[in-house]
Formats: structure tokens, C-alpha cells, sequence
């Protein structure tokens, strides 16, 4: 169905429905009414005001309630920010390495690491993961936003705005602001079970929440989520056998995932409060790596065999803090959040040829540490027209790579992922001070302008200032217009800065090595790496949100994203003169990339959004969001030569349009929930060629029925046409083509895997 | 793109004449529900010919004005008194406390003891410091909390009708 026929639909359904009058006299009311009524969104993120309602913000801010969460029958908060953010982009990618095993995302078209994630207004920390293969986040260290369970999530903020003068490094794109649920009324449990149309991937997640009150509307809150998932598989068949069969895994990993959030908040008399939260994530995933085909002169497995890779991912992290009022009315909050993420590399089912017979056919091949601190103080104070905010920071942060087995990198090292070698081991930290300024003046109740400035030191590249101007200004009470203007910056991460990953080939029958070094290594250097500086950003945001009557909201905001320095892997360089020959020989290097601030590039586009809400005679109530993005980046600046790869998949790796129609229907016992999402055509390249992939179009529906006031089902499907990408147009190859093992691109916005329905069974009490 | 867009404005320009309903201001609503509130209470007769609220360091922007004009409680016009000091507290039916300390809390309970005044607030954790009806938010919604036992101490009766739609709470010993 092409996208004009549904927007036809849905237009035309939405247009009958909506004629009906509904009054709205709150005084004539009953209190009960009154209290069933739904209140504003209030949003905190964007400024250090109090929270308010969001369509007052003077930065484009989005909010996502715990309700919407339930309702969209997702279970992993990508899929979900991806189900409610158009310029949110996530994949799930195969044969990959450790990417396979943590999904990267990004907003509009900029990085992962360019976004920042707070959890209850706190810094959370990056995985130790290196995306070392160019997929939409190559290069990069970032938030796993999987380790939170939806169902510890009161509300999700998006901040759609730079915002680094207010809240540090990562901040170019936007933030991410979890909510943690607080006082709550009730308990649930729910177990949702779901496989692929293709009968595989089956899933089930058994959810709980357990709230425990505490005097003066404190609270205990235990989360968690457990969810496992078997594989999918859609690769192609393998050419190089006789006969031909599928053998490498395509599609989902099989994974097992446990969750678990701890939320606490301890009221004293004089309203000082002690909080905390502890979550903590295990993943272990596992995924296949190219399968090597059968050679005879091989003593181990010489029928063949398909190497798995298996990640094992612990994160945790602590938070404990106080906050409360001074005898002033200036409010106070300190805090210490301890992060840290340990990526671990197994390899099962493979062998070393170097070792021969004596290789074992499981590996340990090193494992990736990376361990966030950081300590607050704020203070904030209102006085008259004014609305101040201070506070200092201090960060510590430490990265490390531990080798493997030496069988999982001696010789040609582990067949599929050779392991970290000693030579790659690093121990590396780094700490970071900041201090900020913001003040907020409002004019009158129409009219505010906040400006925002911070200093931040960095023990490694020295210091950064940022600034950030942003005012709102109602022209009547139903039209705001407002605008943002800031700089920004994001610090190479230690990773950025400190990873390796070797590995010996045999090229010419002789081994060299050849992988990613740091960019002070002998052969970086010689290849002319520098030293790696900050990225450095502007970010404009100009918009409007009109409310036509008190019933529908439509906001526009524009925004212009400037970065310089941007950082990326370098294409992967062999020695082009003498002098880098020499040192290459002298390392036994055949190829050699590492990190460097490669490019400048603009990013800029539009976000519409109309929001609207209508009530029924017959007391049924629809929802509707209909939202539309576009955004384009493009290469303005070379600081190194990068392949037209590269360029490609800055510029067109990703859909540059995007478009949801979110609609939610609530009638007595029933509570449907559509979404129909188009993603736009993005391409895909290898060496010289670039391919396109087609516009997609899915539909989401979640159909759930209360049998009692406590207990509810629900029966849904994500993608439930089944919406496949297009294979690779015009590309033959026996790994990477229409005719190939992996038949279709890593990147594509909706997987590989399609169709998914699911039932959900939820008790309350 | 440009197909889409044109779509989208199309079929928002058909929308957005209707008259749909739309989320409530919060602060607006918890003025209303104040004003709700006492309508579930047998008032004592007074010499008053006004029911007074009275709201004690306001919070709630200026929706109190609105509501003497459209309403009455116990067939007497509505009077909206604004205070920021207890001690110029002269005759109310209902205190509203919209922003105070604990230990403010403490004199301004010392102040309406035994006078059969109302009090009503979103403090967090207002009930439990002995405070009698709290408004508080929740998964977008408002909710009452209702400490029974120090509104029958101060003998405001409450209606039956009200306690299914409230929480009971027990409050501390202040």
C-alpha cells in the first residue's frame, strides 16, 4: 500500500471521528470527572527551570509516558524511542562482531555517542563497546540504552537540541532523559511471549514492578525484566558449497537479558531527601561470524564449521544523592553516579589454524572495560524574575582492554574474531572538571530568555567553554515561537582514544598485521595521525507550537547542526612511501586505520508534529500523533582523505525522512494501539558502488482487553505485513549480494527479521 | 517529500477546526478540585455570609479568581483570600497551603487547630504531617489522599461519597 493510501485512510477516519463536538465546561464537572481528567505533560529537560509543560519548552522537547510505553507492546527502549521518534534510528546488525550484540542508534543522522543519556537527571555511563565495523554508529562508544527495563520507566524526555552548555560532553544531537518511575499506587507483572511470522525468533519477558511506600511519599521501587530470544535466520545460502546451504546466521541473536532497577527516594520530616538507584544488566548474546567452508587438509573440523561468537555484558550502576531547601527557598542536590560496563568476547566453535590440532575450539578472547564516576552539586533558586542555576562537576573515567587467550591471537588468532593480544591491552583514565552558569529571566509570563555557560577541563585535551542562549515568546496564548542558539563539543571518548584491535593475516605466505591502532602508534603516526581534539558543534534550533484550540498542538521546529572535527575510523591505509614502509616492517603491518577528527559536516532539517486528543459522547477516547522528519547531513570540510564509502555513509546511510502516524483508541474494556511508520530510502556502499534501499512502510497494532480492573491481555504485532528491505540491487557477490550470504544491508531501520506478534498477559495489585 | 508534507498540512488543515479535548493545566485543575472538595463536607453554620478559601503563598498562577464568579459552596459566594504570613490567617473554611517548610507546616497546624478550617494542600507528604487532604499527581492523573483521622479531630465531617475516591492515610504524630 503506497503511503498516499494511508494517510488517506487514516485522514479520512480521523476527519469522521473528529466532527463530533465534545464540551468541555470543568466546573460543571463532577470531582470524579475532574479526577479522571489527564494533566499536562510536564517536562524538565532543556532547562533548569522547574518542570513544565512541555509545549511551553523554548527547546523542542518530546515526552513519552510509561502508559504509551505499555500501550506500544514494545519490550527494548530502542524499539521504543524508535516506535515514537521519527528522527530516532536503530539497527540490528549480523555478522558484525560485537555489534550484533548491542544496538546502535541514532538522532538525527548524528551519532550515537553525540547524544547524551541521563537517568533521572544523571550522566549514564557509555558501554566499553568499540562498533569497530562501519555500521550507523562505527567508531563510537555509547550508551546501551537495553540495560534499562521499560518497566522501571515513568517517562522518557527528549531533549531534540545541543545542549552541552547545560549538560556536558555527547550533547551535539540531544538528550535522552529517563525518568525512573517514583510513588506509584501499584504492582505489576506481565509476561509477554512472541515469535516471527516465519515461525522463529521467539521471545518471551516476564516484567515486574514492586513499589513499597515510604513515610512522606517516599518510596522502594524494585524493577526487573527478563528476556530471552532465540535466533532469526534470513541469510542467504552459502555458493561456495556444493550444494549451496544457508550455514552463516543472519537476523537476531539468540540472547538471554536480565534487568533489574532498584528506585529509591527516603522523605525525612524536614523534607530532605535521600535517593538512590542501582541497576544492573546481564546479556549474554550469541551470533554467528562467517562460516568456513570445508577443507580437507585441516586438522580440526574439516567438514566445515560456523564460528560463534558469544558476548557476555555486565553493566551496574549506583546512584546515591540528597537534595532539598534551604532555609532561602534555594534548593540543593548532591550526588555521586558510579557507572561501569565490561564487554567480554568468547569464541566458540572455531579453531586457530596456526595451532593446528592443538587449537582449541573455544576462546577467550578478551574482554573491554569502561567505568564512568561522577560527582554533582547543584544549587537553584528563583528570585523574582529570575531563575538561577549553578553547579560543579567532576568526572573520573577509566578504559581498559584485557587480552584473551594467547591461542585467541597467537598466529592467525581465532578463526571469525581473533582476540585482543597483549599488545592491545590499555589501562587508561582520565578525569574531567566543570562548572556551570544558567540563568533564566522571564520577562512576563509571555516572554523568557535563558542563557547558559559552561566551563569544563579535561585532564587529557584541556578545556572547553560552551554557551547556549534560548528564549521562548508567547505571542498569544495559544502560539509560541522559540529559539535556541549553542555551542557544543564532544571529548574523543578514552576508547576513541586509546583502542587497538590487531590481528595477523597471512598475506603473500607470510603474516602481517592489520586492524585498528591508536592514534599515537608508530604507524598511525606515520600515516599522519595527530593527536585527537574535541568535536566541536553549533547547533540552531528555531520553532513554533500553535495550539489551535485548547485540543490540538501542532509544532515546527527547524534546526541547523554544525560540526567540526568530527571524529570517524580512518579507511584502512597500507604504506604509500618509503618511510612509512620502513615502520610498517618494523611493526609487521600490512594495513593499519585509526582514529582521526576526519570532517566537518551540516546537519539540518524540520520536525512536524500534531498532537490531538478527543473524548467521545459514548466517553471512548483516540489519541493521535501524526509527526513528520527530515533531515540531511552533509560532508562540508575534509581534514583527511576518507574513502567515498565513508562519505556515502555519513551522507545517505541513513533514512533522511521519516514519517508516524501514532493513533491510540480507548473504549470501555478495549485499548487499540496503531502506529504506521514510513521510513525513508537510504543507501548502502562497498568500495566505489553505493546501493539504495527503498522506503518502508510498517504498521504496529496492539489490541488489549481488561477482563478485570486488574488484569488486562493483549495480543499485537510489530511490522505485522511483514515489510521486508529490498535485497542488495545489481550487487552479485558470494558474502555480501542479492545471490550472497547476507542478501540485504546491516543498516536497515526495521531489520532483517519481519513480521513479529506477540500476546501479553499483565496482573496489577 | 514534498507530496508527504503537502498531505500532512492537508489533512491538518481539516483537523484542527474540531473541537477535541485536550490536556489540563495542572495547577488549573488542582483549583477546581479545591473548590470540588467542599462540596463534599457538612459545613458548620457560620455568621459568614462567604465561604472563605484562603491559599497561603501561592503557587497556582491567578486560577483562584476565576472561580468566585461561577460558583458558591453551602448557598454562599466564594471569597478568595491570599496570605503569605499565617498570622494574618482571620476567618476561612478552607486553608489552602500551596508552598511551605515542615516547620511552617507545624505553626500554620498550630494556628488551625480546633477551628474547623480545611486544610488542603500538594506538599508531599502533607497527610502524613498532619495535614488532612493531599492532592498529588500520578501517571497524569490528580489523586487525593485523605488523613481521616485529624479531620475528625479538627470535626470536619466528611461525606462517604468522598472516601471512594480518595486514599486513606494515617498521619505521624506531629
Amino acid at each position: 500500500m503506497t503511503l498516499l493510501k494511508y494517510i488517506s485512510i487514516i485522514g479520512t477516519t480521523t476527519l469522521l471521528i473528529t466532527s463530533i463536538h465534545a464540551a468541555d465546561d470543568l466546573d460543571d464537572k463532577s470531582l470524579e470527572s475532574i479526577l479522571n481528567e489527564t494533566i499536562e505533560l510536564k517536562a524538565e529537560i532543556g532547562s533548569r527551570e522547574q518542570a513544565k509543560n512541555f509545549l511551553d519548552s523554548k527547546s523542542p522537547v518530546d515526552v513519552i509516558t510509561a502508559i504509551q510505553i505499555e500501550e506500544s507492546g514494545q519490550t527494548k527502549l530502542t524499539n521504543v524511542l524508535k516506535y515514537f521518534v521519527p528522527g530516532f534510528n536503530t539497527i540490528e546488525t549480523s555478522v558484525a562482531d560485537g555489534s550484533d550484540h548491542l544496538n546502535s542508534f541514532t538522532l538525527r543522522g548524528m551519532n550515537s555517542d553525540q547524544i547524551l543519556v541521563l537517568v533521572n537527571g544523571k550522566r549514564l555511563h557509555t558501554s566499553a563497546l568499540m562498533h569497530e565495523i562501519s555500521n550507523i554508529s562505527g567508531g563510537t562508544t555509547h550508551v546501551d540504552l537495553n540495560t534499562i527495563p521499560v518497566v522501571a520507566i515513568e517517562k522518557i524526555e527528549i531533549l531534540r537540541d545541543g545542549a552541552a552548555a547545560q549538560y556536558g560532553t555527547d550533547a551535539i544531537a540531544g538528550v535522552i532523559s529517563i525518568v525512573l518511575k517514583a510513588k506509584s499506587d501499584k504492582n505489576t507483572i506481565s509476561l509477554h511471549i512472541g515469535q516471527r511470522k516465519e515461525g522463529d525468533g521467539e521471545q518471551a519477558q516476564l516484567d515486574s514492578f514492586i513499589s513499597t511506600p515510604l513515610n512522606y511519599d517516599g518510596f522502594v521501587n524494585l524493577s526487573i525484566s527478563a528476556n530471552l530470544q532465540n535466533r532469526t535466520q534470513r541469510a542467504g545460502k552459502d555458493r561456495r558449497l556444493d550444494p549451496p546451504s544457508v550455514q552463516t546466521r543472519m537476523g537476531l541473536p539468540d540472547s538471554k537479558n536480565i534487568s533489574a532497577v532498584l528506585n529509591t527516594e527516603i522523605v525525612q520530616y524536614n523534607d530532605n531527601v535521600i535517593y538512590s538507584n542501582a541497576m544492573l544488566s546481564y546479556r549474554d548474546s550469541e551470533s554467528s561470524t562467517f562460516y568456513r567452508i570445508p577443507d580437507e587438509n585441516r586438522a580440526v573440523s574439516p567438514h566445515g564449521f560456523l564460528p560463534i561468537m558469544n558476548a557476555k555484558i555486565l553493566d551496574y550502576s549506583f546512584t546515591l544523592g540528597a537534595k532539598g531547601r534551604l532555609s532561602d527557598d534555594t534548593q540543593w542536590d548532591i550526588s555521586n553516579v558510579y557507572g561501569y560496563n565490561n564487554f567480554h568476547y568468547y569464541l566458540n566453535d572455531t579453531m586457530n589454524y596456526t595451532l593446528g590440532a592443538l587449537s582449541p575450539t573455544r576462546f577467550d578472547n578478551g574482554n573491554l572495560t569502561y567505568i564512568q564516576n561522577t560527582t554533582n552539586f547543584d544549587l537553584k533558586k528563583s528570585m523574582g524574575k529570575f531563575n538561577f542555576a549553578a553547579g560543579l562537576e567532576y568526572r573520573y573515567e577509566n578504559y581498559k582492554i584485557e587480552a584473551g587467550d594467547e591461542a585467541s591471537y597467537a598466529g592467525t588468532g581465532s578463526q571469525g574474531f581473533s582476540g585482543f593480544s597483549s599488545e592491545n591491552e590499555t589501562d587508561t583514565s582520565r578525569e574531567n572538571y566543570a562548572a556551570y552558569l544558567d540563568i533564566v529571566y522571564n520577562f512576563d509570563k509571555n516572554f523568557s530568555i535563558e542563557g547558559a555557560l559552561r566551563f569544563e577541563d579535561y585532564s587529557d585535551f584541556g578545556s572547553t567553554q560552551n554557551i547556549k542562549i534560548s528564549s521562548a515568546y508567547k505571542v498569544m496564548d495559544n502560539l509560541l515561537f522559540r529559539t535556541t542558539a549553542s555551542t557544543g563539543f564532544k571529548a574523543p571518548s578514552l576508547a576513541q582514544s586509546n583502542f587497538s584491535h590487531t590481528s595477523h593475516f597471512v598475506t603473500n605466505d607470510q603474516l602481517s598485521l592489520k586492524g585498528i591502532f591508536t592514534p599515537d602508534h608508530a604507524v598511525s603516526q606515520v600515516l599522519g595521525a595527530q593527536e585527537l581534539e574535541p568535536e566541536s558543534s553549533i547547533h540552531y534550533t528555531l520553532g513554533s507550537v500553535y495550539q489551535f484550540s485548547k485540543q490540538i498542538s501542532l509544532m515546527i521546529d527547524y534546526f541547523y547542526i554544525k560540526v567540526d572535527d568530527r571524529i570517524l575510523l580512518s579507511d584502512k591505509k597500507s604504506a604509500s612511501t618509503a618511510e612509512q614502509q620502513a615502520i610498517f616492517d618494523a611493526y609487521g603491518v600490512s594495513r593499519a586505520s585509526y582514529f582521526t577528527n576526519a570532517i566537518n559536516t551540516k546537519t539540518q532539517g524540520i520536525d512536524i508534529k500534531l498532537n490531538s486528543e478527543h473524548i467521545f459522547d459514548n466517553g471512548s477516547k483516540l489519541t493521535s500523533t501524526i509527526w513528520y522528519y527530515y533531515g540531511e547531513t552533509e560532508i562540508t570540510g575534509f581534514n583527511e582523505d576518507i574513502s567515498s564509502k565513508k562519505i556515502s555513509d555519513v551522507e545517505n546511510g541513513q533514512p533522511k525522512s521519516n514519517f508516524r502516524i501514532l493513533n491510540n483508541y480507548k473504549k470501555d474494556k478495549y485499548n487499540i494501539t496503531l502506529n504506521i511508520s514510513r521510513f525513508g530510502s537510504f543507501s548502502s556502499s562497498s568500495g566505489s558502488n553505493v546501493y539504495d534501499f527503498d522506503p518502508l512502510i510498517t504498521t504496529d497494532l496492539d489490541i488489549n482487553y481488561k477482563i478485570t480492573k486488574n488484569f488486562d491481555i493483549s495480543i499485537g504485532g510489530n511490522n505485522i505485513f511483514d515489510e521486508t528491505i529490498n535485497k542488495w540491487k545489481d550487487r552479485s557477490s558470494l558474502f555480501l549480494g542479492y545471490d550472497g550470504i547476507l542478501t540485504t544491508t546491516n543498516k536497515s531501520p526495521i531489520g532483517v527479521s519481519g513480521a513479529y506478534y506477540y500476546m501479553r498477559a499483565s496482573i496489577k495489585f | 517529500m514534498k507530496k508527504s508534507l503537502f498531505i500532512f498540512i492537508f489533512i491538518f488543515i481539516f483537523i484542527f477546526h474540531n473541537n477535541l479535548y485536550a490536556y489540563e493545566i495542572e495547577d488549573k485543575l488542582k483549583s477546581i478540585i479545591v473548590v470540588k472538595i467542599a462540596k463534599f463536607i457538612n459545613w458548620e453554620n457560620s455568621d459568614s455570609k462567604e465561604f472563605v478559601i484562603t491559599v497561603y503563598k501561592n503557587q497556582l498562577g491567578d486560577y483562584f479568581n476565576s472561580i468566585p464568579n461561577v460558583k458558591k459552596i453551602n448557598n454562599k459566594k466564594i471569597r478568595i483570600e491570599y496570605i503569605n504570613n499565617i498570622e494574618n490567617l482571620k476567618f476561612t473554611n478552607i486553608l489552602y497551603i500551596s508552598k511551605a517548610t515542615s516547620a511552617e507546616l507545624s505553626s500554620i497546624f498550630n494556628y488551625t487547630n480546633k477551628k474547623n478550617i480545611l486544610t488542603i494542600s500538594d506538599l508531599r507528604g502533607f497527610t502524613q504531617k498532619g495535614g488532612m487532604i493531599q492532592i498529588y499527581s500520578l501517571s497524569q492523573k490528580l489523586k487525593l489522599n485523605i488523613n481521616l483521622k485529624k479531620a475528625k479531630k479538627e470535626n470536619i465531617k466528611i461525606k462517604a461519597s468522598l472516601l471512594r475516591l480518595v486514599t486513606i492515610v494515617e498521619g505521624n504524630k506531629l
